[in-house]
């Protein structure tokens, strides 16, 4: 705990030993008289002025929430020793909002029972945060003495991003071997009808198409698609991030992601994370809806780090890339080690859509304007890039501003079903 | 008081109007700037330009109530710079200072009159007198002491170590 003399300490004793010097000095009781209340006032703090005890307990009632969301903090603040009252201030990180104002609460500590404050806490960014600290500052009964302490122990809150759920999605290209709800090219056992073939030894009598039978003469049986499951891998890129705390590449990247993630493994995918930028990190494929919260508890830390020990796409382990996975990229094509990455998974032979954030909304800060020339050519090494991606046949669709997730995918659905009309 | 001393023809009025209106106006943007210190020394410019109103002849009976009023002024002073932080304060806080400020400006008052009724007794030098004041003195350095004891104890801790 510090202990500070505050300025009504300092400038009291002033104003009583120039008083009572002056009175001395001029023989004059009255001047004495004028700084008695100052002097009454000294001494009587200063007998009762003790250093106090604090304690803080804090818990929250969710660890983990939404964006937009409302946690409650609970603090429990007691107090040993008198005090005149207390400030406790509690630290936060910038993402967080509290609902009292200045994050701040001045209160009479009880001498018996603790003083239980509630926070309403709204976090307005995801991310994984710390938060609960108080930095508790109290004077003494006549306020001469300020002291103040941080205290309590940080607890944990994890906050989600927020997403719009996506009612479609782009299908995968290729299909595994788990059953899900894509319809495979292959035939097999499945709900989906796909042609009539004539009958085979092994073939199950209920699969006979007795119209198509007794038209031809040949036993014909019904061919059904199987139904199988895709992977998918959310690439992120975070080399770079463009914007303020609460709107940015990588805010937008990461609230992507998780849309993606939930959407797909809701139709039965695996969906797995890499995450490339300074820091290489990277989820292995599941399903189910409790891999979504490993996506999502995955993708809160996402980052910024400026690290000069480059790691390249060639040390992700395989089973983070399995064959035939869909790789789903979200970045700004600000940096090239991403485009070179993109461009190895693609000649890899996995399909790879690139789904480009375009950064210009977040360039614009208010009293400044950009520089067009330097805007320009930052333009036109971004389209560069965007070229040769789409030269070797990566699919890309930029991502403006004021356009949501599920049009970008219907912008991709269509590019695919143009390239494919195109070829054939 | 400075009125009464202007009308006297001790001192130059302006002077003394300025010097307050100069304290006044620290308290001010003392309150506007949140700034204690401000205060503290706007109080005390002020204190010093009544003080001299009563050392060249003021009327004494209006010391006690006068010093009564500028620790309310400080206190209120004070009182609006630290609530310039903002935060949540509870009424228990603001009926406390209330509270405080009203209790304290009593005893400081009554105390200042005590002080003018000792003055006023018709004492002459003597041996007692003198005892009284050495008295006095080694009391005002035993509480000086003992408000100053951690302080003290902590410094003579340091040079121990």
């Amino acid at each position: 705990m510090t202990r500070r003399p505050s300025a009504r300490l300092a400038g009291y004793a002033a104003i009583v030993a120039l008083g009572a010097y002056a009175a001395v000095a001029l023989d004059r009781v009255a001047v004495l008289a004028l700084v008695v209340p100052f002097a009454v006032w000294l001494t009587l703090g200063l007998a009762t002025a003790a250093p106090p005890e604090f304690r803080v307990k804090a818990r929250l009632d969710h660890d983990r929430v939404g964006e937009g969301g409302d946690v409650h903090l609970e603090t429990e603040i007691s107090c040993q020793g008198r005090v005149a009252w207390l400030e406790a201030e509690l630290e936060l990180p910038r993402e967080i909002a509290c609902d009292v104002l200045g994050a701040r609460r001045r209160i009479r500590p009880g001498h018996e029972s603790p003083a239980l404050l509630e926070w309403t806490l709204r976090p307005k960014r995801w991310g994984a945060y710390r938060c609960g600290r108080i930095r508790v500052r109290a004077q003494d009964r006549l306020g001469l003495l300020v002291y103040s302490e941080r205290l309590g122990e940080p607890v944990q809150l994890r906050v989600f991003p927020a997403f719009d759920h996506l009612r479609r999605l782009v299908p995968p290209a290729k299909t595994q071997l788990y059953a899900g709800n894509r319809i495979a090219r292959r035939h097999g056992e499945g709900i989906e009808f796909a042609s009539i073939r004539e009958f085979v030894a092994g073939d199950r009598v209920r699969r006979v198409n007795w119209r198509a039978t007794a038209r031809s003469g040949t036993p014909l049986v019904n061919d059904f698609h199987l139904e199988r499951n895709a992977d998918l891998i959310l690439f992120v890129d975070s080399f770079v991030d463009l914007g303020g705390d609460e709107d940015s590449v990588l805010t937008l990247a990461v609230r992507a992601a998780v849309a993606l993630a939930d959407g797909y493994l809701g139709e039965r995918d695996r969906v797995g994370v890499l995450g490339f930028g300074g820091v290489l990190r990277w989820l292995l494929p599941g399903m189910g809806p409790r891999h979504f919260y490993r996506v999502a508890e995955a993708l809160l830390d996402t980052q910024v780090v400026t690290s000069y020990a480059w790691r390249a796409i060639d040390v992700v382990p395989r089973r983070v890339l399995p064959p035939a996975a869909t790789i789903v990229a979200l970045t700004p094509l600000l940096d090239p080690r991403s485009l070179g990455a993109l461009l190895d998974l693609h000649h890899r032979g996995f399909e790879v859509l690139v789904v480009e954030l375009a950064p210009g909304r977040f360039l614009q800060q208010p009293g400044r304007r950009p520089d067009h020339l330097a805007l320009r050519l930052w333009e036109l090494v971004r389209a560069a890039r965007r070229r040769s991606l789409q030269r070797a046949g990566v699919i890309v669709v930029e991502w403006p501003d004021g356009i949501s997730l599920e049009t970008v995918l219907a912008q991709i659905r269509e590019y695919r079903r143009f390239a494919h009309r195109s070829a054939a | 008081m400075a009125d009464t001393a202007l009308s006297s023809g001790h001192l130059p009025g302006a002077l003394l109007l300025g010097i307050e209106g100069a304290g006044l106006a620290a308290v001010l943007l003392a309150m506007v700037a949140a700034r204690a210190v401000w205060v503290v020394v706007g109080v005390g410019t002020v204190a010093a330009a009544e003080g001299t109103v009563l050392a060249l002849g003021g009327p004494a009976v209006l010391a006690p109530i006068l010093g009564m009023l500028l620790l309310a002024g400080a206190e209120l002073a004070l009182w609006s710079v630290e609530r310039a932080r903002p935060a949540q304060e509870s009424a228990a806080v603001a009926g406390f200072r209330a509270v405080r400020l009203l209790a304290l400006a009593l005893v400081g008052g009554g105390v200042g009159v005590l002080v003018l009724a000792v003055a006023d007794l018709p004492v002459t030098g003597g041996f007692d007198l003198t005892a009284l004041g050495v008295l006095a003195t080694i009391a005002i350095l035993a509480t000086l002491l003992w408000l100053g004891r951690d302080a003290l104890g902590a410094s003579l801790r340091r040079h121990a170590s």
